[in-house]
This record gives structure tokens, C-alpha cells and sequence, in this order.
């Protein structure tokens, strides 16, 4: 549905007013409060949905207040294929009419074009989703019920590869209604039905069990009463058979009891009789012993008096021995330290050499060292004083080299004079008179004039002319200025200059000489270091001087120096002989210590001896007085014959035994008796297990264990074949309910796609590219994700929530198609911010499909919208 | 001189296929069964009634069974012998050495529990040959045959057991060798040997010396014509048996192809032809492959007679009969959007077979059951 153009007349407060609508995209109705925005649209459902006779509350307050006049409402529209025009009058002069401009002409009135009107409603406009996109002023926050819109589940469904009616669950509900008898519903376990039904299996199993034991037991208890009953007749015959053979055996085996004590009793005389024997050997044995142990006794007495007498005799020449001894180690002592005065003089003159010598080489060096210092002293003295310095040496030098220059410019310049001779000749050129030989040359240059004699002849004047003014006046200045650079230098001349230099030169050496010379001697230390060492050198020539006990500075016998080596050699070889001589002494002594303790100890022992002989002597004799030692022999005799008579009466009493053959007698009477106990034993065993089958068969015998254990045989089948069934079927229940589950489950989400793909492809216009959101079954957002925090729809702000309800209702008008209706948005985003609607306005103003209304009195809220058609209602008249 | 020769009773029976009340009847009926062999052999004039072995289902059975027995046979009025088989052999923990049944056993019945002859009338010897255990060591039929004196005398020997030359073999314990029961009535030993074991009634020899009886009343599907005793003449020298239906409930093991809905339609027929569906107890042996529409039609034919058998054993789905999920199945199911999505999905799973076939078999079964459903409301 689309809607053309709405013209109301005497509505509420709108006396008349027409409004055309943009069939697509937006139109924004802009108007102050109060001033019948809302009346538009209510208008426009009484127009659709009343018949002009209805005295309903909500179409009689459309009349305006306190007057008494006709509401004429008229809509223009496009239905499907069909444009047509609806004008009804309320309240008066009622009417209906209805125009179709298309597909084809034609007009009803009355009750035939409201009844047509509503049939082309029905076909041609989703009512549930007219109803959804209306957003009344004060609309609640809920999420926007699109669920029950047929246009958009067609569009959906056509989108998810439909045709379908996922809301049509009937049969689904059966299949979960099925499900629920086998299994709960959200954790799918298993219900009572099936528990019960296993159950059942299992306590039928343990019943079968129970009784399958009982019978078991019942069964074995009867079959072994009757092996019992046998074996219990079998052993009363054994029993009676046993006792007469038991009585003849015991006979028996007394008369083998008697014989026994016949032979202990000969047994323990023939063990008195050999203790008699043993006693008697043993007396004799003892006096022998005796009489050898004075023997003994003797003979050591013997030994250690001769023993005393050897010690006593080497006593004393070991004693003069370590005397002599004495005598040697004193001597040896004397010698040794003889050697040691000798050794140590000789190493204090020696000392005293190397002093000496050291002393004379610090002090030649000490002299080496004052007379550098000396000549580097004059030297500087000499530099001091000198005017020489390097600048005016080479002021001179520089002075007498112009001076060369010049006069040799000079000389160049000047008129060259000849002088030939015509016969020898002498002549003086000014500078000394040469013999000249006829025909010979002289040649001068003249710089100024020259004075020539020739032999007496002749003396001639040469003058050069004014032109060698200028070099000669050269010459002068060079001339001058050497004279003064010479004064300046304090020498005569160039010459006296570089002879002075050549001392200046002598002066440094020496200086630079002293410090190679100081740094030789002192070896890097001071010459006070030197001193000082020959301060320490000569203290020790006066220590060693007293040692030797000679006078200070005396020279020592240079002719005969004693050698330390030998005589530390001497001196060790002496100490040897002292130790070896101590160590004799030693041993000696030690060896005399031992043989007086071995002179005490063979006295001691000589003396013991001697007790002993005495007290075994004593002994010997008391005891032959007592009896004497054929007695002894005579005792052993007669015990021997007594225990050769008792050995006779055992063997005798032993073969009387065997013959009796009296083991076995005995063995034979055990084994009748045990025999006879075990039977006892076995039937009293018997007779009490016989009780105890009794016991069993009586008490489990009447019980018809048989006929209920087949009967709880049956039950357990029974109870089987039912839980199989359960179970066949729940499996069955199950799988259906998966199925359609999954199948439900892939179907919804495939359904709900576009529609979200829809609200996040404009919702990102308004909230940002990272927008997201879950739709439930029922369409209706549930949950709203922003910079990946979730949130569910009910905890997002009143704003955010009327945005979503909005972006919502645009993404289901845009969805819908042609088979749309208007989004008509009725004052509100009150709870939006100027950001969020500016954005929102900009989403409106991209749909170019849906037909959008927007009722606002505050134009400014939607001028963002590009393209929009605006309307301004005029104010309201005043009442 | 007229004996009733009848044989395993096997009162105190279960069996699992019957449920609550058919239990109930059908362990009536044989106590019942018990009742019309006395008045049988009263009105056939017999001298005694010598039940040839397995009297109880065990040798256990329950309090109650023995005494309504016992109360059953107090009004005979014929003296009666029981004899141990191997349902209920003769061991000292066995019913017929406890109070219950030694305090109510009536005078004239007597159980053969010994060699000893009985003598009901003066010129008849009964001579029984007891099950001492379940394990018997030999034949013991022929044993108290051969050990009865050769003197011609009108003897009747009562042994339980299978006969080698009826049963094919020596296998279990206790087979009887006809050929020695033979020797012995030739001899002049034996004149009648009344058997047990066989729950049909059988001549066992070409002469008519040696019977089964067969039992009163049926106790499986596998025996042949049961429900039955003998009235045996002994006064001729070769005894004169008739054979007298006295059972009431039967047993019906049916075996039918079912693939098409005629097979179904004949199914159908053949179980509402059966007589006394009440006191019938039928298995029903089906083989061949149903759609899920056949197969809901044949659940549904069986559950309605079930409520009318005495009991009715129904084929297992899957083990017995093969259900596919026909396309035919999946077009009935007319479906849209997810459900057929759902239906189409199960219907490939089934198709691909295995046990996870069978479950998908069956929840589209479900399905068609719960679609149906809906069409009906």
C-alpha cells in the first residue's frame, strides 16, 4: 500500500487540510504541536477500517469539539495493481464512496465500496505489517514485532529459497509433544518412562538371578542329600570294622611298651658304668701329669739361674766401654767448635773485601759526577754571560753574505784593467808586487781606482767612473751593516763570529754531557742516594773491622785470604763426628739399660721358678700319700669289666625289640586309629551337612522356586520386549525431533539473514562499521554488539533501542518491496541525539523504495534528509 | 479293564507371550483340562488314570499350583498314579518329597515314586519308572520293563521320555530303545507301556503296545494335533486305545509373505478367520518388505487383534519384516519449508541403510504417523 493523498475536513481541530505523499522515499510533515499531525494518520485508519455508520468512541472524538458537523475523510491510494480513491462522512450526512482510477474504472458507495475496499486491503496490503511500522508517538521500546507479517515472511522465505511456513508448528509441537514422552526437553535425558522401563529389565534380572540361584541351590542340595545318605552308610560300615583291629593292635603294642622300659632301664646302667671307667682313666691321667709338671718346674728353675749368671757377666765391660766413649764425644765437641770461629772469620773478611770495593767504586763515581757538575756549572756561566744568540749569529752571517754579493756586483760592474808586458817586469796591482814575464798578462777589475806600479817604471791610477756610484754605495751599506751586526754579536768579524758559535756549541755538550754523565752514575737516583750509600758502606767497613778485631782502615793479609767454603766444609765434617760419636753413646747407654733390667728380670724369674718346683713337689707328694698310683691303675681295670657286662645286657634287650618288630606295632595302632578318627570325623561332617540340606530342602523346597522362576522368566522377556519397544520408539522420536531441529534451525537462520544483513548494512550508517546484531525466531533483535562488547537489547539506552526499533522497521519496509506499506514514524527520535539523527537522516534519505512518513514539529530534527518531500501543515485555527 | 493314560500336564506353565488375564485363563484351563480327565475316565469306566510323567512344569512348582491340583484330583474317583518325569524329577529337594504335597495328596493318588507294582484292581499291576534326577543315568523304562517278571500278566508299565526311533537319536538323558520295550512284551513282561514326553499323541510301535498320550492341553506351537488323552482297553491281548480331544486352547504359528496390500488384505483374513481368538495363541512368521503406509496398516491390524487373541506375537520391525521408506512414503508427507527439508533428509538416511537406516525408517514412520494425524484433526 502506498498512500497518495490524504484530505481531511472538519477533523478534531483541522478544519481542512490536504496532503500529498512522495509515493516513494520520504515525506516529512512538519507542523507545531497540536496541529492534527497525529489526526492525519488516525484519520487515515478509521477511513480504512470503520464503516461511516459506527458510533465507536475513538471515530466519534474525531468530530470537532462542541460542533455538530460532518467529518469527511478521503484517501487516495495504490493497493497492489489497483490506484482508487475512499472518502467516507462521519457523524452526518454519512457516506462511502469508493473510486478505482485503475487497472479499471469503476465506483461503488455505501456498504459495497467499504466491503470492496476491505477485501483489496486484505489482498493487497500486509495489515500485521502496517501495523508494525507505525511508530505512534510514545511507541514503547520493544523491538519491532515483524513476526507476524505475511509480506515479509513471503520476501524472507523467497530469500532463504522458501516456499514454507516456518510459523505453522503444529506438527513440529507433535513432534516435541512426542519427544517429551521419552526425553526432557532442554537436556534431553532421559524421562521416567524409559528409566522405569530399564528399570523394570532390571529388577526382573535380579529377580531371574535370585531365583536361578535358589534353584541351583536347591537343585545341588538334593542331589547331594542323596550322595550324602550314601556316603554316610558307607563310613558307619567302616567305623564298625575298624574298633576289634584297633583293640589286637593296642595289644601289641603294650607288650612293645614293656620291653622299651627294659631296655632304657639297661641303657642307663651300661652310661653309669662307663662315667665309673671314664672317672678312673681320668685320675690316672692326672697324676701323670702332675709328675711331669714338677718335672717342668725343675728344669725352668735350671735354665733361669743360668740366665742371671750370663746377664750379671756382661755388666761390667759394657760399662767401661760407654766411659771411653764419653771421653771421645768430648773431644769431638771441642773440635767442632773450633771449626765454626774459623769459618765465620773467614766469611767477615771476605765481607769486608766486598765492602772495600764497593766503597772505592761509589766514591770514584761520586767524583765522576762533581766534576760533570762543575763543568756544566762554568759552561752555563759562560752561556749566561755570552751575547751570542742564534738570531744575531745569523744577522752576521746574512751581513758578510751581502757584502760578498755586493762587492761581487761590484767587481762585475767595474772596468777591467790589462796590464802586458812587453818585458819581465815586477809589478804591484795594489795587492803585492808579481814578477811578470815578457808577454805575460795581468788582469784586475777596477771598482774604484786602483793604484798600478810597474816596476820603478811607472805608477799608474785607475778611476772607474761615476756610473759604479750606486754599487759601490752597496757595498758601503753591506759593509756597515756586518760592523754592526759583528758589534752586536761582540766579535771583530764574520770569522770571530763563527768561532764564537764553535764555543757556544763546546758549552751545550758539556751541559748535555752532565746529565748522561749523572744519569750513568747515580742509575736513576740522586746524588744524595749516593752519598748516602757511601755513608752505609763505610759504617759497615768499621762493624766488620771490630768483628775482626783489627783497626779501622787496615788492610787485611791480602797474601793468604782464608776460603769460607772449606772451612764451612770443616766445620760440617766436625759436627758429623760429634753426632755419630753421640749416637754410639746413646745406644751403648741403651744397651747397658736393657741388660741391668734383664739382670732384675732373670732374678725375678729365677725366683719364681723356684716357688713353683716347690709348690708342684708338694702337691705330688700329698697326693701319692692319699693313693698311691697302683691304686689308680688297679681302679681303671675293674670299671672296664663293668661296662663290658651292661653293653651285653642292651644288645640283648635291643634284639628282643627287633624280633617284636616293634615300629611297625606302633605304626600299625596310629594308623587304626586315625583310620577310625577320620571316620568319626567324616560322619559327623556328614551328618552335619545332611542336617543342613535338610534345612535348605525344607525351607526353600515348599517354596515353588521353579514354577517362579519360569514365571519371572516370562516377566523378564515380557519386560525386554516392552523396553526395546520404549526404546525403538524414543530413538525413533528423537531422530525426528533432530532432524527437524536441525532442519528448523539452518531454515530460521537462512530466513532471518537478509533481514539482519539489512538492518547492519544501514545500523552501521548511523552506530559505525562495527556494528552487529542477533535477531531471535520472532524477528526482534535481541542482542546489539558495538566495538566488540555485547549487549542485550533490553540493557542498550532508550536511544539506542528507538534507533534499532527504526533501522528495524526501515530494513523490513525496504525488504518488503512492493508489497510494502509506509514506515510512518510519528514524532519520534526525541531520544536521539543530533549526531544519531543526522545520520539517521541520511539512512531515510538513501531508500528510495519504501514509502517513509515522518510527523514532526520540529523541522530541524529531519532537514538532514536528502531528497525529502516537505509538507507544512498551516497552524491550527484558533478554536 | 480301562485305563486313562494322559501325560504332561506340566501345570504351573508361564509363558511370556501371555500377559495379566491370559496367563490366568489359560493356567485355568489346564487345571480345568485336569478336571475333565476325571470325569473322562469316570464316564469311560476306567479302573485308574496313570499320568505318564512331567505332572508339574517343575519339580518346584508353587504352593498354590499343587494344592488347586491336588483339589482337582481329590474328586477322582478312580485311583490315580503320578509319575516324576524330567520336568519334575523325584529328588529328595523335589515337591514330591515336601509337606505341601505329601500333607494334601488324597489316598487314591499315588505317586510312582519306587520299583514296587501297584495294584488298583485285583488282575492290573502298574509299574512306574521314575525320574530320579534330571540326569538319569540310563533307560529307565526299559529297566522296569525288563526287570517285571515274564509271566504274561496284565502289566502296565508308565515311563517318561523320548523314543530313539521316534525322537532320531540317543542324544538325551533318559532316550528310550523301543526295541528293548519290544523284547519285554514279547517276552510277556509288559502289556501296555503308557509314555510321557511327547505332548502328541503317538502309537509308538507298528503292534499298539506303546503310546504317548499327549498332553491334555497345548503348551507350544511346534506339537502336532496336542490336547488329547487315551482311554487304553487291556482286555484284549492287544490294547484297544482311543484318542479323546479334551484340550480347549490351541496354538497357531502362521507363516505369510506380506509385500503388497492384498498380502495385507489376506493377513488380515486369515487371523479374523481363526476360531476361539480368545483361548488361540498365535505367532505370526512374516517375511517380505512393507512401506511405512503398509507398515502402519499392518501395526495397526495387529494391535486391534491383539486385544482379541489370547495372545498375539508380533513381528519385530526391522529383524522380521524389512520397512522402506518408499518415495511414494515421502510424497504422502506433504510438507513444506523446513519439515520437508527435515523429511528429506531422514528419507536419505534411510535410504543409505544400516542401523542408522532403521532409525531414520522409523522416524519417518513417526513422522507420516504425526503428519496423519494432522490431516485427521
Amino acid at each position: 500500500m502506498r498512500i497518495r493523498r490524504l484530505a481531511l475536513e472538519h477533523v478534531r481541530g483541522l478544519e481542512s487540510a490536504e496532503v500529498h505523499f512522495a509515493e516513494r522515499g520520504v515525506t516529512v510533515i512538519e507542523a507545531p504541536n497540536e496541529t492534527g499531525k497525529t489526526t492525519l494518520f488516525d484519520a487515515l485508519d478509521v477511513v480504512l477500517n470503520e464503516k461511516h455508520g459506527t458510533t465507536k468512541q475513538h471515530v466519534r472524538a474525531l468530530q470537532p469539539h462542541g460542533r455538530d458537523v460532518a467529518s469527511t475523510i478521503e484517501a487516495e491510494l495504490t493497493l497492489g495493481p489497483h490506484h482508487l480513491t475512499i472518502r467516507k462522512r462521519f457523524h452526518r450526512d454519512r457516506l462511502t464512496e469508493l473510486v478505482v482510477h485503475a487497472p479499471t474504472a469503476r465506483q461503488l458507495s455505501g456498504t459495497d465500496a467499504h466491503d470492496e475496499l476491505r477485501r483489496l486491503l486484505e489482498e493487497h496490503t500486509d495489515l500485521a505489517l502496517l501495523e508494525a511500522l507505525r511508530f505512534r508517538q510514545g511507541r514503547s521500546l520493544d523491538p519491532v514485532a515483524l513476526a507476524g507479517s505475511r509480506s515479509l515472511a513471503r520476501q524472507l522465505d523467497a530469500s532463504a529459497g522458501g516456499p514454507g511456513d516456518p510459523h505453522d508448528d503444529a506438527l513440529y509441537e507433535r513432534i516435541v509433544e512426542t519427544y517429551t514422552r521419552y526425553f526432557t526437553e532442554r537436556s534431553g535425558k532421559e524421562t521416567k518412562l524409559l528409566t522405569d522401563a530399564d528399570a523394570a529389565v532390571e529388577r526382573s534380572e535380579a529377580e531371574v538371578a535370585r531365583l536361578e540361584a535358589l534353584e541351583a541351590k536347591l537343585t545341588e542340595a538334593g542331589r547331594r542329600a542323596s550322595e550324602v545318605a550314601v556316603q554316610r552308610r558307607r563310613l558307619a560300615a567302616r567305623r564298625d570294622e575298624l574298633a576289634p583291629e584297633l583293640a589286637a593292635r593296642r595289644d601289641a603294642a603294650r607288650r612293645v611298651a614293656r620291653l622299651r622300659g627294659e631296655c632304657d632301664a639297661a641303657r642307663a646302667e651300661l652310661r653309669r658304668a662307663e662315667a665309673e671307667r671314664d672317672s678312673a682313666a681320668r685320675a690316672v691321667v692326672e697324676r701323670e701329669e702332675l709328675a711331669q709338671e714338677v718335672a717342668d718346674a725343675a728344669a725352668a728353675q735350671a735354665e733361669a739361674e743360668a740366665e742371671l749368671t750370663r746377664a750379671e757377666d756382661a755388666l761390667a765391660p759394657l760399662a767401661a766401654s760407654l766411659a771411653a766413649l764419653d771421653g771421645r764425644v768430648a773431644t769431638a765437641r771441642d773440635e767442632a767448635v773450633r771449626a765454626r770461629e774459623q769459618h765465620e772469620r773467614a766469611r767477615a773478611i771476605a765481607d769486608l773485601v766486598r765492602a772495600r770495593e764497593e766503597l772505592a767504586r761509589a766514591l770514584a763515581s761520586r767524583r765522576r759526577v762533581d766534576l760533570a757538575i762543575e763543568e756544566a756549572r762554568a759552561a752555563e756561566a759562560v752561556l749566561a754571560s755570552s751575547a751570542y744568540t742564534e738570531e744575531r749569529h745569523r744577522r752576521v752571517r746574512t751581513a758578510a753574505e751581502d757584502v760578498r754579493l755586493a762587492e761581487a756586483q761590484l767587481g762585475a760592474a767595474a772596468p777591467q784593467m790589462i796590464v802586458r808586458a812587453r818585458r819581465d817586469v815586477e809589478v804591484d796591482a795594489g795587492d803585492g808586487p808579481e814578477a811578470l814575464a815578457a808577454g805575460a798578462e795581468l788582469e784586475r777589475r777596477v771598482p774604484d781606482r786602483r793604484r798600478v806600479r810597474i816596476g820603478d817604471l811607472a805608477e799608474v791610477e785607475v778611476v772607474a767612473g761615476t756610473s759604479l756610484e750606486d754599487r759601490q754605495q752597496a757595498v758601503r751599506a753591506a759593509r756597515e751593516e756586518l760592523v754592526s751586526a759583528c758589534a752586536d754579536l761582540d766579535v771583530e768579524d764574520a770569522d770571530g763570529a763563527e768561532v764564537l758559535a764553535e764555543e757556544i756549541r763546546g758549552h751545550r755538550e758539556t751541559i748535555a754531557a752532565r746529565d748522561a754523565i749523572l744519569a750513568r752514575e747515580l742509575d736513576g737516583g740522586t746524588r744524595d742516594a749516593l752519598e748516602t750509600t757511601i755513608r752505609g758502606l763505610q759504617d759497615r767497613d768499621a762493624a766488620l773491622c771490630e768483628r775482626l778485631d783489627i783497626d779501622a782502615g787496615d788492610a787485611v793479609d791480602p797474601e793468604a785470604p782464608p776460603d769460607p767454603e772449606a772451612l764451612e766444609s770443616a766445620e760440617s765434617k766436625a759436627r758429623e763426628v760429634v753426632a755419630s760419636l753421640e749416637a754410639e753413646r746413646r745406644a751403648r747407654s741403651e744397651e747397658l739399660e736393657s741388660l741391668r733390667e734383664r739382670v732384675i728380670a732373670a732374678r725375678t724369674s729365677r725366683d719364681g721358678a723356684r716357688v713353683q718346683h716347690d709348690r708342684r713337689s708338694t702337691r705330688l707328694e700329698q697326693a701319692r700319700t692319699e693313693v698311691d698310683d697302683a691304686a689308680l691303675a688297679a681302679e681303671v681295670l675293674r670299671a672296664e669289666e663293668a661296662v663290658g657286662a651292661a653293653e651285653q645286657d642292651v644288645a640283648r634287650c635291643d634284639q628282643a625289640l627287633r624280633e617284636l618288630d616293634a615300629e611297625t606295632v606302633d605304626a600299625l595302632v596310629q594308623t587304626a586309629e586315625s583310620q577310625l578318627e577320620h571316620a568319626r570325623e567324616q560322619l559327623a561332617g556328614l551328618q552335619e551337612e545332611a542336617a543342613s540340606l535338610a534345612a535348605v530342602i525344607e525351607v526353600h523346597g515348599g517354596e515353588g522356586i521353579g514354577e517362579a522362576l519360569q514365571a519371572a522368566e516370562a516377566e523378564l522377556t515380557r519386560r525386554r520386549g516392552e523396553r526395546d519397544g520404549l526404546r525403538r520408539r524414543a530413538e525413533a522420536a528423537r531422530t525426528l525431533k533432530e532432524a527437524f531441529d536441525r532442519a528448523r534451525d539452518e531454515a530460521y537462520a537462512a530466513y532471518r539473514a537478509p533481514l539482519r544483513e539489512r538492518i547492519v548494512a544501514a545500523g552501521r550508517m548511523v552506530f559505525g562499521d562495527d556494528l552487529d546484531i542477533e535477531l531471535d525466531e520472532e524477528l526482534a533483535i535481541t542482542s546489539r554488539t558495538l566495538q566488540g562488547i555485547t549487549l542485550d537489547f533490553e540493557q542498550l539506552s532508550a536511544g539506542a533501542r528507538e534507533q534499532l526499533a527504526i533501522l528495524t522497521a526501515l530494513a523490513a519496509a525496504d525488504l518488503a518491496g512492493e508489497d510494502g506499506v509506509p514506515l510512518v514514524l510519528d514524532d519520534t527520535l526525541g531520544y536521539t541525539d543530533p549526531g544519531r539523527l543526522e545520520r539517521l537522516g541520511a539512512v531515510l534519505g538513501r531508500l528510495r523504495g519504501p514509502q517513509v512518513v515522518v510527523l514532526t514539529c520540529v523541522a530541524m530534527r529531519f532537514e538532514a534528509i536528502p531528497g525529502a518531500t516537505v509538507v507544512r501543515l498551516p497552524p491550527a485555527p484558533v478554536a | 479293564m480301562r485305563v486313562l493314560h494322559t501325560s504332561d500336564w506340566q501345570l504351573g506353565m508361564t509363558r511370556h507371550y501371555l500377559a495379566g488375564e491370559a496367563q490366568a485363563r489359560f493356567s485355568e484351563a489346564r487345571l480345568e483340562a485336569v478336571t475333565r480327565l476325571g470325569e473322562l475316565a469316570a464316564a469311560e469306566g476306567c479302573v485308574c488314570v496313570v499320568v505318564a510323567g512331567d505332572v508339574f512344569e517343575t519339580s518346584h512348582p508353587d504352593a498354590r499350583t499343587v494344592a488347586r491340583t491336588l483339589e482337582r484330583l481329590a474328586r477322582f474317583t478312580v485311583p490315580v498314579y503320578l509319575l516324576p518325569g524330567n520336568h519334575d524329577p523325584l529328588d529328595p529337594g523335589s515337591i514330591w518329597r515336601s509337606p505341601i504335597f505329601q500333607d494334601r495328596c488324597p489316598t487314591h493318588v499315588e505317586v510312582l515314586d519306587g520299583p514296587e507294582a501297584r495294584t488298583p484292581v485285583e488282575g492290573l499291576e502298574i509299574v512306574g519308572a521314575p525320574w530320579p534326577s534330571k540326569q538319569p543315568l540310563g533307560d529307565l523304562t526299559a529297566e522296569a520293563c525288563e526287570a517285571a517278571p515274564a509271566d504274561g500278566a496284565r502289566r502296565l508299565v508308565v515311563g517318561h521320555g523320548g523314543v530313539a526311533e521316534v525322537s532320531g537319536g540317543f542324544e538325551a538323558a533318559g532316550t528310550i530303545e523301543l526295541s528293548r520295550l519290544r523284547r519285554a512284551v514279547s517276552d510277556g513282561r509288559v502289556r501296555y507301556v503308557a509314555l510321557g514326553d511327547r505332548h502328541s499323541a503317538t502309537r509308538v510301535d507298528d503292534d499298539g503296545h506303546v503310546w504317548y498320550s499327549g498332553a491334555p492341553e497345548p503348551t507350544d506351537y511346534d506339537e502336532v494335533d496336542p490336547g488329547t488323552a487315551l482311554v487304553v482297553d487291556l482286555g484284549p491281548a492287544v490294547p484297544e486305545v482311543t484318542r479323546h480331544e479334551v484340550g480347549t486352547w490351541r496354538f497357531h504359528l502362521l507363516r505369510h509373505a506380506v509385500d503388497t496390500d492384498e498380502d495385507l488384505d489376506r493377513l488380515e483374513a486369515l487371523l479374523d478367520a481363526l476360531d476361539e481368538p480368545s483361548r488361540a495363541i498365535v505367532k505370526l512368521g512374516l517375511e517380505g518388505t512393507l512401506d511405512l503406509r503398509q507398515v502402519a496398516r499392518l501395526d495397526a491390524l495387529l494391535e486391534e487383534r491383539a486385544l482379541r487373541f489370547g495372545a498375539l506375537e508380533h513381528p519385530q520391525r526391522h529383524r522380521d519384516i524389512a520397512v522402506r521408506a518408499t518415495d511414494d512414503d515421502v510424497a504422502t508427507l506433504e510438507l513444506t519449508g523446513y519439515a520437508a527439508v527435515a523429511r528429506d533428509a531422514l528419507h536419505a538416511r534411510a535410504t543409505a541403510g544400516g542401523h542408522d537406516g532403521e532409525v531414520a525408517t522409523d522416524a519417518l514412520s513417526l513422522l507420516l504417523r504425526l503428519a496423519g494425524h494432522e490431516e485427521a484433526t
